[in-house]
């Protein structure tokens, strides 16, 4: 496994850095990284935030970067490459009409496409979840087709709705709240991205990849009701 | 109990934070000026992470129906009790059926009120810090009733003394940030030797800063950032994070602030002029 540069961060954090490369295998190995950061220093910590190359280790009180460093780079990664668990590969029902996918046209005039071709491309393979920021529970998600790819609009929308499926640049993602934003919108979820009321407030974890699938809208009321009665189960599997 | 007559321009409910849920997204929070944030319940020999009131530029007008002990600390400088001038950075004596109105920052912008055995109310993950999409409110509301318990032993501290910060110094000291590598030398001399002013755009989530002469740095992939991290937009303004900051951010982070250093720039107004004294 490469080793990471590792740096200061202000106060009581530290930075651990790899080339600057967007990749699932590298990816994976940071997700080790910090699972053995997380089994060294527990409750010593107050949040450990990953991103496509970095971790930053943020801890309650101080600690030198000698200390750390050293802790980390003793362990013999070859043991602890099970340390994480098995990702999962989550199922997020999306209903790709136009009433709920406002800049369908939009992206498949971009990219010279039939409308129903946008769903069949989008839902054609599994994204993988490289990590949540910008909103509570908007996940970064990686592997969108080529042939999808679509700037940002010119003037950002003022409300986005929860639950939108959008598309900016070479990124999808799922907004978990109203917000504004200039995402190309081509879908809707009934799923919940974020819960306040569920102690670990996100299902997702970095590592686990989401399957988009596309249903009607009657399904999409038809889901959104089970969700409000709490009778609704979303699907998963372990990601091969 | 305390009525809540005149929310003053910006209120929120701090604690030290929302620690734990980074990874999920959710912003930190907690006060612009921890520094002063922090004299106001040490000053009361509260846990530092008691919850107390955080006013922006102009205070809030509140009705006690019950006896309290109180410390107002960081920029209020005029409060009065039944119309009476009281005293900041040390605790005082509230009898119950007193108006507290805070007055305006004459000086700086966040002031804060600490009460013994600080507010009550609903955490949402941890914490009671007010955020949007979190918290059932975004701030506090003309009308609302804050709580706290009624201390049973209602000495007064007597033996705590305030940390001051100056913010009126015009050097603020700043680590090199993650990517502060990615400036040529010429920008990175720039940075050391130019004047920065306070710009509008200013908020709880940061402080947009522009700059006398144009320093520039192109973007970086999306990657951590917390409250006091200094960014650089391609177009050559700086961001400094402030404490309802998003967890990652795609701009190059060039210098990070100390909490001390980030509660100084805090208390800087737009139009205000400083500059960065840099070390390792």
């Amino acid at each position: 496994m490469l080793k990471p540069i590792i740096t200061t961060y202000g106060e009581n954090a530290f930075l651990l850095k790899w080339p600057s490369v967007i990749d699932a295998k590298m990816h994976d190995e940071i997700l080790t990284w910090e699972a053995i950061i997380a089994s060294s220093f527990q409750n010593k910590l107050y949040d450990i935030v990953i991103t496509y190359t970095e971790i930053a280790v943020y801890f309650k009180s101080n600690i030198t970067l000698d200390v750390f460093s050293n802790t980390i780079l003793s362990i013999d990664l070859q043991n602890e490459l099970s340390i994480r668990q098995k990702p999962t590969t989550w199922l997020i029902p999306v209903c790709y009409d136009q009433e709920l996918g406002w800049d369908i046209e939009i992206v498949a005039k971009h990219n010279n496409i039939a409308t129903d071709q946008v769903s069949n491309l989008h839902t054609a393979q599994p994204y993988r979840v490289y990590f949540t920021g910008f909103l509570p529970g908007f996940l970064y998600l990686g592997g969108l087709p080529k042939h999808l790819t679509t700037p940002r609009k010119e003037t950002p929308r003022l409300k986005i709705p929860k639950g939108a499926v959008a598309i900016a640049g070479s990124q999808t993602g799922i907004y978990p709240q109203d917000s504004p934003g200039g995402w190309q919108i081509i879908g809707q979820t009934p799923i919940e991205m974020f819960n306040l009321s569920k102690a670990s407030p996100s299902r997702f974890a970095p590592g686990d990849y989401i399957q988009f699938q596309s249903i009607s809208k009657d399904m999409f009321e038809g889901i959104s009701a089970e969700i409000e009665a709490g009778m609704y189960h979303i699907t998963k599997s372990v990601h091969k | 109990m305390i009525a809540i007559i005149s929310s003053g321009i910006y209120t929120t409910l701090q604690d030290t934070g929302r620690f734990g849920f980074r990874k999920y997204g959710v912003p930190i929070s907690g006060p612009m000026d921890a520094v002063s944030a922090n004299n106001a319940n040490h000053l009361l020999n509260n846990d530092i992470n008691a919850a107390l009131l955080e006013f922006t530029l102009q205070g809030a007008v509140l009705k006690f129906n019950h006896p309290a002990i109180i410390a107002i600390t960081g920029a209020t400088n005029s409060p009065t009790v039944n119309d009476e001038s009281i005293s900041i950075n040390t605790p005082i004596k509230i009898a119950a059926g007193s108006m507290l109105k805070i007055g305006r920052c004459a000086t700086g912008s966040f002031g804060y009120l600490a009460i013994l055995g600080g507010f009550k109310g609903e955490k949402r993950l941890n914490s009671l810090a007010h955020y949007k999409g979190i918290t059932t409110n975004q701030r506090i509301l003309k009308g609302e009733s804050l709580f706290f318990s009624p201390h049973p032993n209602q000495d007064v501290p007597i033996d705590n003394k305030p940390t001051m910060i100056n913010w009126k110094t015009n050097e603020i000291p700043a680590f090199k940030g993650p990517d502060f590598n990615m400036l040529d030398s010429q920008s990175a001399n720039l940075l050391s030797a130019s004047n920065f002013i306070v710009s509008n755009e200013i908020s709880r989530m940061g402080y947009r800063i522009d700059s006398e002469r144009p320093i520039v740095a192109r973007e970086i992939i999306t990657a951590p950032v917390q409250p006091g991290t200094i960014q650089l937009t391609p177009s050559g303004k700086l961001i400094a994070l402030m404490p309802d900051c998003q967890t990652t951010g795609g701009y190059a982070r060039i210098l990070q602030l100390s909490n001390k250093s980030r509660s100084i720039l805090a208390q800087k107004r737009t139009g205000e002029h400083f500059s960065f004294n840099i070390c390792d």
